[in-house]
Order: structure tokens, then sequence, then C-alpha cells
């Protein structure tokens, strides 16, 4: 897994005060995925969810402005109640794979990304840890680039600093 | 979910942030323009490929090029940048939003699960 732990995007840890299997439970019911897998403001109808390694889960997002999109997964990975991998990517109604020129965006984007999701539990208490890698085609365009979103916030803190000070 | 019109400029960041010379370049960069024969220096290769290396750069809108009286300096454009970390803020920010709903829902089906646990004894 070197490979994705190099492309890593985004890293999410939250420590819940619950224990694991519940949470586990969070996201593998579409009765109560409905219920948060998407930020207050949007609204999120599950289209279908089929949790089980090889299983999809398509869902659309719509932001208030109108804006939205339709995505789909694949549940790769399922070792209840540890961790869930699964791969994402905008879709058309059927689940299918678009390409982001489709729906109107930039034809280098959508791509394929992975999330995976761990739960450890410990006295009582999980904590859930979320990666996403960067998007698969960008990955391999440009190979393995450890931590290049840590040097550029470093970066753009110490601009924004200089510019505070000028 | 993600901003469309800002990615096409995204991959072309992602690209020139793929090479360590070019990263080093900018860390350099960070604290002052420099010339390409300052920039070349250290790093014990042509000149050629360092311009080629700037060229990534340049093309990703991650540095300028300024004409300072007979030197030609290379600098640092924070704008391309930010629009690099924005994104990755807005991939966080989406799932910290979804994850403080989930934390409420853990609680609330702690508290039915608790009540009807207590109904049964």
């Amino acid at each position: 897994m070197r490979a994705a732990a190099d492309s890593r995007l985004v890293t999410i840890t939250r420590t819940l005060d619950a224990p694991r299997e519940l949470v586990f439970r969070m996201w593998s019911r579409p009765e109560l995925v409905t219920r948060w897998y998407a930020p207050r403001r949007c609204r999120l109808e599950v289209l279908r969810f089929d949790f089980r390694e090889g299983g999809e889960f398509r869902y659309r997002i719509s932001e208030p402005d109108g804006s939205g999109c339709l995505c789909s997964s694949m549940f790769t990975e399922i070792v209840a109640p540890e961790r869930i991998v699964y791969t994402m990517w905008f879709s058309d109604e059927e689940g299918r794979f678009v390409t982001a020129a489709s729906i109107g965006a930039d034809p280098d984007w959508p791509d394929r990304t992975t999330v995976t999701v761990t739960f450890v539990e410990n006295d009582g208490r999980t904590t859930m840890t979320l990666h996403q890698t960067v998007p698969e085609s960008v990955a391999k365009r440009t190979g393995a680039y450890p931590s290049w979103v840590e040097m550029l916030e470093r970066l753009s803190e110490e601009l924004l600093k200089e510019d505070r000070s000028r | 979910m993600y901003n469309h019109l800002v990615v096409d400029r995204l991959s072309t960041s992602f690209i020139a942030l793929s090479d360590p010379t070019r990263r080093l370049i900018l860390e350099r960069l960070a604290r002052g323009a420099a010339s390409v024969n300052e920039l070349a220096e250290p790093f014990h290769i042509s000149q050629q490929a360092i311009s080629k290396h700037l060229a990534y750069l340049e093309r990703a809108e991650l540095i300028e090029k300024r004409q300072q009286g007979r030197q030609r300096l290379c600098a640092l454009r924070p704008q391309a940048m930010n629009e690099v970390v924005e994104w990755v803020e807005k991939c966080r920010d989406f799932w910290e939003q979804s994850f403080d709903r989930l934390e409420a829902l853990v609680k609330e089906v702690q508290a039915t699960e608790n009540k009807s646990a207590r109904r049964r004894r």
C-alpha cells in the first residue's frame, strides 16, 4: 500500500465516544448512511447501497445552489468492524464511470479516488481514520510524491505570513 | 463537492509538483526571488535542465519570471498554490462536516438503544 500512502490527499481522524461496532454500523446501513454522508447543507439521495465486497454504493449530492453530482463507489474491502475500502468516481444514472468532460467539467477530472476508513476501539471509544488518495490518473502521471500537500500548505502559510508583515 | 473550474489548473500544478527538484526550487523561491543561475547552482545540473523545470512551474503558474534591471528573476506566485491548498481544504471540509453529522447520529442511536434496553429490563 506504499503508493497509496504516498498519494494521500486527505487524512481525517475523529474519536467518537462509542464502541467500534456502532460506529461501523453508521457506514454499513443505507438508512443510517443517508443521514450523515454529506455536509448538512447538501441534499443526499442514496440510490444504491450494496454493502459487500464488489458491491456498489451510488448516490447523488446536490448543493444548495442546484449544482451537484452523481457518484458511484465500489467496496473493495470490508472487514467488520475494522476497515472499509472503496473506490469512488463520478457516474451516470446506471453507476457507469463518466468522464468529467461529459458533465461539463475538465477532461482530466474526475478520476477514481480511493477512500480507506479504519476503526480502532480503545476504552469504549472509537478512533475513525479516513484517507482519500489523489485521483488515480493524476497519481499515475505524477508518480509518488510524499507529502507535497504538507509542503504546499507550509509554503502558502509562509507566504501569507510574509504578506501580512509587509 | 469539487470545484471543476480550478481543476484544470490543479492537474497542471500536481504534475509540476511531482518532481523533487521542482519542489526544492519552490522551497528556495519561498525565501525570495532568484535568477536561473542562482537556482541552478545547488543542483549540479545544467542551466538547460533547470530551465526545463522552470518551464513546468511557469506553465502551472506556480512561478513567474520578471525582469529586474539586467537580470531575469524567478519568483513564486502564491495564487496557484493557494488554489491547490484550498481544493484539499474543500475535500477535508466535506468529510469534517459529514463526520459532525455522523457523530450526532451515533449519539442519537445510542440514546435510543439505551432507552429500549431500559424498557426491556
